[in-house]
């Protein structure tokens, strides 16, 4: 099977795409943080770790899913970010190593997302680092209204969510007990929902990925392509935005005149006019009949290869979230 | 029970899973994907790689190791479990230097405890826990100081549970998809569970 995509080697796809994402993201990638040896381990340099007794926060996922060259650990980030193979978990292994690399006796938050590899393969690392007497804790991320529903909020998928909050609580001295409890408030408080529209292959296997016909959509997909079986007619765009937002404000209801967040992730193979035009819509929507109140968004084109499709995330935050979205990260860091 | 024993009996189980690939996929095929041997057999190969060369001097290191080893498996999820377990019994022993009959009773529940707080299963949903548990049970009950004797009464109790499968509709694993197709055939993972134990008590003979 030909892949037509621009790579050398399948076996070594992962780690190719993580050395040139740090070398798109240097200076700053190689300032902040290093990639441990023989890993897809990247953890802060020693001069940007956080002091001893600040809560260290980590985050741990699959590839396949790279977005714009960026840093994920640094201050204000993660302390540690550990990447699995495409579209699979990190083994225990590797996330309990990268635990080793950061553990001075402080409490250490895992950030999992809601699938089952990544929940079982976490569970693991933390029976693991328990048994070395380490004092780790998880936080399951969980957002998809498609994939439970209403009232079995915790089996949902995570496929957007927001990670902010915690990591900047974290700076500023908050004991692991808090930050907890806040980002259990950012999982209640947020809901996400996927359209899938474009089929994409799969970089290792060469299948493709939610494969459609060209007058249909899927509604509630998953952030790889997991199908919902909900295929509709291609809709305008502006029709589909009222239907998203409903899907999501029906779970999730919020009055008029709240303050709302919202992020439109693409997942790689929109086109930014799409995502352009689509956003307007979600934006006239919300703050037009929904009389809702915008007070920060984030777009981004990067998530499944080339998959056609979006994830819309609407938050609901309440003071205390706002309060920490507007916290800077504290001035403890060397300056150069 | 001492080091060189408990290491002796780790190996000997391994190498006796690793002899029953194919038996254990034979069993996995009539209500699972019929891999199970191919993955268990990789995970104790795994355990004995480990095992050389993290070279352990302790029991709790000889264990934790075993773990770490079965740690690194991709997909799937018996690898993590059986992980799982080995840390379990890891935890439980620490650095103990000599494991008595109570010892080894803590040890196994400390690995079921493991299995059941990372998969969720509970006895009767068809896995791997239906021979352990009966297995921890009968240990935690032994009132006999002698191992040896201990832990063959606890395997014959792990064989009643493998077998009591037959009666059971899985719930878990992939199994799970066919419902009460599973009925009438013994759970593989019960199996291969089974047979870890009795060659672990066969060790000390």
């Amino acid at each position: 099977m030909i892949v037509k995509k621009i790579y050398n080697d399948l076996d070594t796809v992962v780690e190719e795409a993580m050395a040139g994402n740090r070398l798109l993201a240097s200076p700053d990638a190689d300032k902040y943080s290093v990639l441990l040896p023989n890993s897809h381990i990247t953890v802060r340099r020693e001069k940007y770790r956080k002091p001893k007794g600040l809560v260290k926060v980590t985050m741990g996922g699959g590839a396949g899913h790279e977005g714009p060259p960026g840093i994920p650990c640094r201050p204000g980030g993660f302390d540690a970010m550990t990447v699995g193979d495409v579209f699979a978990a990190p083994s225990a292994r590797q996330m309990f190593r990268a635990l080793c690399e950061i553990d001075d006796g402080s409490p250490i938050i895992m950030n999992v997302t809601n699938h089952a590899g990544d929940v079982l393969n976490a569970k693991l690392c933390m029976q693991l680092a328990k048994a070395k007497g380490m004092d780790v804790h998880m936080h399951i991320l969980y957002d998809d209204v498609a994939s439970a529903p209403k009232g079995r909020e915790k089996e949902r998928r995570a496929i957007g969510g927001c990670l902010s909050t915690l990591t900047i609580m974290a700076e500023c001295g908050e004991s692991v007990e808090e930050i907890l409890r806040v980002a259990e408030k950012c999982n209640v408080l947020n809901r996400s929902y996927g359209v899938g529209i474009r089929s994409a292959i799969h970089p290792v296997s060469g299948l493709p990925i939610m494969a459609m016909p060209d007058d249909e959509i899927e509604l509630g997909i998953g952030v790889h392509g997991e199908s919902s079986g909900n295929r509709v007619k291609l809709m305008r765009s502006r029709e589909l935005a009222r239907l998203v937002c409903d899907t999501i404000l029906d779970d999730m209801p919020i009055d008029p005149g709240e303050d709302i967040v919202v992020s439109l992730g693409g997942l790689g193979g929109m086109t930014w006019m799409e995502l352009d035009i689509f956003y307007k819509d979600l934006y006239e929507y919300l703050t037009g009949e929904k009389k809702l109140n915008i007070i920060s968004h984030r777009a981004r084109n990067s998530g499944t290869q080339e998959l056609g499709g979006f994830i819309v995330s609407i938050g609901h935050p309440d003071e205390e979230i706002k309060k920490w979205m507007a916290t800077p990260v504290p001035d403890i860091y060397p300056k150069d | 029970m001492k080091f060189e024993d408990l290491k002796k009996a780790i190996l000997a189980a391994a190498d006796d899973i690793i002899a029953r690939e194919i038996e254990l996929c034979e069993l996995d095929s009539f209500v699972g994907d019929g891999d199970h041997g191919v993955t268990v057999r990789k995970g104790y190969q795994k355990i004995k790689a480990a095992i050389a060369e993290d070279d352990p001097k302790t029991m709790g290191e000889l264990l934790f190791s075993a773990g770490m080893g079965l740690a690194d498996t991709a997909g799937g999820a018996i690898g993590p479990i059986l992980a799982s377990m080995f840390i379990g019994f890891s935890t439980s022993v620490g650095d103990k230097s000599e494991l008595t009959v109570k010892d080894l009773a803590k040890m196994f529940d400390s690995g079921l405890k493991a299995v059941q707080e990372l998969g969720g299963a509970q006895p009767g949903d068809c896995t791997m826990v239906d021979a352990l548990y009966p297995f921890v049970q009968s240990l935690n009950q032994a009132d006999t100081e002698d191992e040896k004797a201990a832990l063959d009464a606890a395997v014959q109790k792990a064989y009643e549970g493998s077998e009591s499968t037959k009666n059971m509709v899985a719930k878990k694993g992939r199994a799970k998809n066919l419902a009460d197709k599973s009925l009438g055939y013994v759970d593989a993972g019960s199996r291969s569970m089974y047979y870890f134990l009795r060659a672990f008590a066969r060790s000390l003979e």
